[in-house]
Order: C-alpha cells, then sequence, then structure tokens
C-alpha cells in the first residue's frame, strides 16, 4: 500500500505541491488526475524518493521513503513517463541490468528475465538492442523493468503515452492483471477513457492539492456530469468546454 | 553488488557505442606519435651538415669566395631570380653578389653578398646559419690577408677573440622535445574518460534514462562508484595505449642512434601505468563531477574540455622552464606525476615512497570528488534540470 500523508513541497518560491493526502490500497488501481502543472510529477516522484517532501510524508508498505528511500524503492516498480532505454543494450540485457540493481544475485537475475519475457511476450526480442525497439516495445520494455523484482506496488506515470491502440490496450490489460493480483497501482494519466475504464479510485489534484478523490462512479455522479471528463473539467475548477 | 552491476553496463555500452571511446583511444595513440614524427624529424635535422648545394646569383664575379665555398663542400648552382628559387624551395639558401661587387673588393671597399633564406623553414634555416659560418671565415681571411699585406699584425685588429663551443649532441636537443611527453601521458589519463564521463551522466539524463536508474533501490554512492569505474576504465585504457605507444616510439632505430638522454624500457612502462593509474582515477571523478551538473551532453562536452587545459598550466611551466620545480611540487597532483614520468624518461627509479604520496593525494582529490558528484546526483535539481 502507498500512503501519502499532507504532502508538500516547494521549488524556490513556487509551491509545486501544496497539501496532498491519499491511498492506493492494494488491490487496486487508483488514479492521480490533474491539469499540467498540478503537482502530479511532483507527487510521484515524492513516492519514488526522487524529491524530499518540505512536510508530510509517503509511506511504501510502511516504510517512509524521506527516511528510507532505498527499502522503500525496492517494494515499488515504477514506469516514468520518459521511457529512457539504453539504445546499446538488449531487451534481455535491460531486465538483467534492472533486476541485478533490484538485488538480485546474476544467477536469479537471469532466471527472472527469463520468465518476464516469456510472461510478457518479449521472447522474441529479446536480443534485440533497445535502440531498434519501436515506441510500444519500448513501453512493455519499461513495464517488464518495473516488474523483475514483483513489487507490491507499481506507479505508472502516463504509461499509454504515445502507444497504438493495441499496446495501450495490452498495457492497461497488464495493469489490471497486476491490480487482481493484489498489486497497490498508482496511474497517472491524461486519458479519461482510460482511466474511468481502468481504475477504481481517482484522486484530483489542482493547484497542488486534492480537490476531489473517489470512485469514477461517485466523481460523475457528485458533479451532475455524464462523463469523467465532464466530472474532472469542473471538479478542478473550470467550465471549459462543458455543455 | 549494484556497483559491479552498473560498470559492467556502462563497460557494456561503452564498447558497442565506439564513439566515446574511440576519441580517447585515437588520442593514446596519435599523442605519443606525433612526439615521435616530430622527434625524426628533429633528428633528420640535428646531424652534421655535410656537402650542400645552393643557388647563386652573380657569383662569377667572386672567384675567390666560389673557390672558398668549394673548399667547404658548398656547391654551387646559379639562378636567374634569387627571391623566387627560395620562395619556390628550388634552394634552401641562395646567395646573390652585388653588380658591383668586383669593383669594390678590388678597391677594399666593403662588397657586399646577400644571403636569402626562408627562416620558418628548419632546412632553410639551418642552411643559412652554415653559410653565415663560412662566409665568416672568408671574411677573416681576406681581412687577415688585408692587413698583412699593409704591414699589420692581424692579431691587432682582432681585441678580443671568441670562442663558441656547444656541447649539446644531437640527442640532447631531441631530448628537449621530449620535455613535451610527460604532458603526453598526464593529457591522456584526462582525455580518455573526458566522452564517457559525460555520456554516462548529462548523456544519460539527455536520454532521458537517469529517471528509470535513480528509482531503482541503489544508493547514489554506488550509481558514482558503478560510472565511476567504467570512466576509470576508459581513461586507463587511454593511457596504457599513449605508455604502449610512447614505449614503441622509444624502441625506433632512428631514435636509438641519437644518444638521447631519456629512453624506456618496458620496467619504464610498468611505472609509468602506477603512476598515471590514480590521476586516471581522480581525473575521471572529477570529470563525472562536472559533467553530472550539466544539462546536456554537449555541455557536459564543452565543461569537460576546459577541464583539460587547467592542470596543464603548471606542468607546461615546468615542461618549457619557467617554473623550477620546489620540493611541494612534488605532492601535488598532475605536477607530481609530470616531475616523476619525467625521472622515469630520463632513467631515474622514483621512489616508491615519492610515488605513494602523490598518488595518495591524487585518489584523495579523486575520492572528493566522487563524492561531490555523489550530492549533485542526490540533488533534485538533476531531474528538474532535465525537463522531466
Amino acid at each position: 500500500m502507498i500512503a501519502v500523508r499532507n504532502l508538500r513541497k516547494t521549488f524556490g518560491s513556487t509551491t509545486a505541491v501544496h497539501d496532498i493526502s491519499f491511498e492506493v490500497p492494494n488491490g487496486s488501481i487508483t488514479a492521480l488526475l490533474g491539469p499540467n502543472g498540478a503537482g502530479k510529477t511532483t507527487t510521484i516522484r515524492a513516492i519514488t524518493g526522487l524529491v524530499r517532501p518540505d512536510r508530510g510524508e509517503v509511506d511504501v508498505d510502511g516504510v517512509t521513503v524521506a527516511a528510507r528511500p532505498v527499502e522503500a524503492r525496492a517494494r515499488l516498480g515504477v514506469v516514468p513517463e520518459q521511457i529512457g532505454v539504453y539504445d546499446h543494450l538488449t531487451v534481455a540485457e535491460h531486465l538483467s541490468y534492472s533486476a541485478e540493481l533490484q538485488g538480485l544475485s546474476r544467477h536469479d537475475a537471469s532466471q527472472r528475465t527469463r520468465e518476464l519475457l516469456e510472461r510478457l511476450g518479449l521472447t522474441r526480442l529479446s536480443t534485440r538492442l533497445a535502440g531498434a525497439l519501436s515506441q510500444g516495445e519500448r513501453r512493455r520494455l519499461s513495464l517488464a523493468r518495473a516488474l523483475v523484482h514483483d513489487p507490491a506496488n507499481l506507479v505508472f506515470d502516463e504509461p499509454t503515452n504515445g502507444l497504438d491502440v493495441m499496446s495501450a490496450r495490452e498495457v492497461r490489460q497488464a495493469i489490471k492483471t497486476l491490480a487482481q493480483r493484489g498489486r497497490a497501482v498508482l496511474v497517472s494519466s491524461q486519458v479519461m477513457p482510460e482511466v474511468a475504464a481502468l481504475c477504481d479510485r481517482v484522486v484530483i489534484v489542482a493547484g497542488g492539492a486534492v480537490v476531489a478523490a473517489g470512485t469514477p462512479r461517485d466523481l460523475i455522479a457528485r458533479t451532475g456530469c455524464g462523463t469523467l471528463e465532464d466530472a474532472f473539467v469542473r471538479l478542478i475548477g473550470s467550465d471549459e468546454g462543458l455543455s | 553488488m549494484s556497483t559491479t552491476a552498473i560498470a559492467r553496463k556502462e563497460c557494456r555500452e561503452i564498447v558497442r557505442d565506439r564513439r566515446s571511446l574511440f576519441s580517447g583511444l585515437f588520442y593514446g595513440i596519435w599523442g605519443p606519435m606525433v612526439m615521435g614524427i616530430a622527434l625524426l624529424a628533429m633528428a633528420r635535422h640535428q646531424g652534421p651538415l655535410g656537402a650542400v648545394t645552393i643557388g647563386a646569383q652573380g657569383l662569377d664575379a667572386a672567384p675567390s669566395l666560389r673557390g672558398f665555398l668549394s673548399s667547404r663542400e658548398v656547391s654551387v648552382e646559379p639562378v636567374q631570380d634569387a627571391a623566387a628559387a627560395v620562395r619556390s624551395q628550388r634552394f634552401d639558401a641562395v646567395l646573390v653578389v652585388d653588380a658591383a661587387y668586383a669593383d669594390r673588393f678590388s678597391n677594399s671597399r666593403p662588397a657586399e653578398i646577400a644571403l636569402l633564406y626562408n627562416s620558418t623553414r628548419p632546412g632553410s634555416s639551418r642552411q643559412a646559419d652554415h653559410l653565415r659560418s663560412i662566409l665568416g671565415d672568408y671574411r677573416r681571411v681576406i681581412t687577415d690577408t688585408r692587413l698583412v699585406a699593409r704591414g699589420i699584425a692581424p692579431a691587432a685588429a682582432v681585441p678580443v677573440r671568441v670562442l663558441e663551443r656547444d656541447f649539446a649532441t644531437a640527442g640532447d636537443r631531441a631530448g628537449r622535445a621530449f620535455a613535451v611527453m610527460p604532458l603526453f601521458l598526464l593529457l591522456a589519463a584526462f582525455i580518455g574518460g573526458m566522452s564517457v564521463a559525460a555520456d554516462v551522466t548529462a548523456g544519460e539524463r539527455e536520454r532521458g534514462s537517469l529517471e528509470s536508474l535513480l528509482v531503482h533501490p541503489v544508493t547514489r554512492e554506488s550509481i558514482v562508484a558503478g560510472k565511476w569505474l567504467a570512466v576509470s576504465a576508459a581513461a586507463l585504457a587511454t593511457v596504457a595505449m599513449a605508455v604502449a605507444t610512447s614505449y614503441l616510439v622509444f624502441q625506433h632505430p632512428r631514435l636509438a642512434t641519437l644518444d638521447l638522454p631519456v629512453g624506456m624500457n618496458l620496467t619504464d612502462a610498468m611505472t609509468l601505468l602506477a603512476i598515471l593509474t590514480p590521476l586516471a582515477a581522480a581525473a575521471s571523478a572529477l570529470q563525472l563531477f562536472i559533467a553530472v551538473r550539466t544539462r546536456t551532453y554537449k555541455e557536459a562536452q564543452t565543461q569537460l574540455s576546459m577541464l583539460i587545459f587547467v592542470p596543464m598550466i603548471p606542468g607546461f611551466l615546468i615542461a618549457f622552464g619557467s617554473v623550477s620545480p620546489a620540493p611541494w611540487m612534488a605532492f601535488a597532483p598532475m605536477i607530481g606525476q609530470h616531475m616523476l614520468i619525467t625521472d622515469v624518461a630520463r632513467g631515474v627509479a622514483p621512489s616508491i615512497s615519492a610515488v605513494a604520496a602523490v598518488s595518495a593525494i591524487t585518489v584523495t582529490v579523486g575520492l572528493a570528488a566522487a563524492w561531490a558528484a555523489t550530492r549533485q546526483l542526490d540533488r533534485e535539481a538533476v531531474l528538474r534540470r532535465a525537463g522531466a
């Protein structure tokens, strides 16, 4: 489980996150929604230990990230928005590298790599250099890297960004399966239909604070809108495009 | 374990993406080779100047001079346009005898001879010196003859006689050129890892893979240590290449005939590697520290290029004799290694304590730089700057 409590973070005179609290329970998919500059990326980076909160804290399975970042990261699988693969490593080498960084021995890393390649349908790409992969294949590789240590908590930042329809469906299915297996999944996305179809809970942030949280159905009902997208627009305080 | 995994991965990428490694190894080979080529060229110009052929204009008016030149093994070929003959490099030097030479000479008035040469060309300059010396001798012979004819002892016209004796051998002169060898080797320690350091830090950020790396449960110290190992390996490969090439240069049979005051055998080569290894490691750490602060690969390369020249300044000052070595310099990174390399090249085995002292200080500087790089990597700005 991921727990974010009273998070506040400023960069110089800019307050990126004012006061954000929410939880990502095990076995569920929680969406973190917000317009650009709302504080989503800062929140995700606080969860992954890449930024230190000025106030509040983030716990991953009870481990406080700021106090024990390495332990907390070991409980997390992260798929950043920027895929960031190494062009001169093969798919299998990427996975082995990630596995070793997760603390697996070289032997275990090799075994885990084989398992993951098979499970995610990447076996035929195992010896291909990442520089030669398509965007969808890179995203699957990024997902495989996040799963290499079988983490209990997963964070996806714009997981289907830039993917074609089939690749996006595959990624969404993989996320669903992870939640069904009891993983706590946090997804940051701008694609409202995807969020509505995929997520159990939605946390909407704007101006660095949580403005609404609940199931997609709750939020739609609460705002009296027809879709999650309209509900989102209304909740962040904008009527732009609403009928 | 994470450190070795990162080092292995970086080394694998370096080997596969040869651009970073190639620039360093290229220097490792070509730096000493350029020095060797320069020395061989110098060797060619340092030997005794035997029979020479020069161009001359109007020399028919000076038959005694022609005879004198001939007695000094100077052959003369007539030219029409003396200046053009020098400019076109047909002759290294040309004598132009003035039209009034014969008349003035016979009347014991100064007769003019112009010596044309190109001082920017070593061969031309050298031949001009040779001719100047011969013409000086000729002038003395004529003067003495005229004085005797007038009943004056030639010695009376020479209140002071200056005798010059240059004890420098060709080898000594070539040895001065070897003063640049320590600089070549020191530069190898810096150049070898430069592109790699930029690639594994700023390059990684630019490609967007830094965030993926940082979200792993690995300490920043392990990340920097792994990258440091990889950059040091590249730097050391360049140093080894430079030492090996320098060793081969010294074995050239032409240089062996110069009786050089410096040399290199296999033991010397090993000693040089031992001296340069800590420096390569420290240079790599400094480069990591600088590169991790930059935003792009290009920016990193620009800053690292400047880093090379700053520590070179003391070395240049010593190499070209502007600064006398002081005892404290033996402990200063770069300068200390420069002095040790010079000793090795001169056949003086450096003491283990001297090598250990400057190596310990150098490694300490490297560790401090690596620590500073770790702190840089821990800054939130590392990601914010990337625009991620």
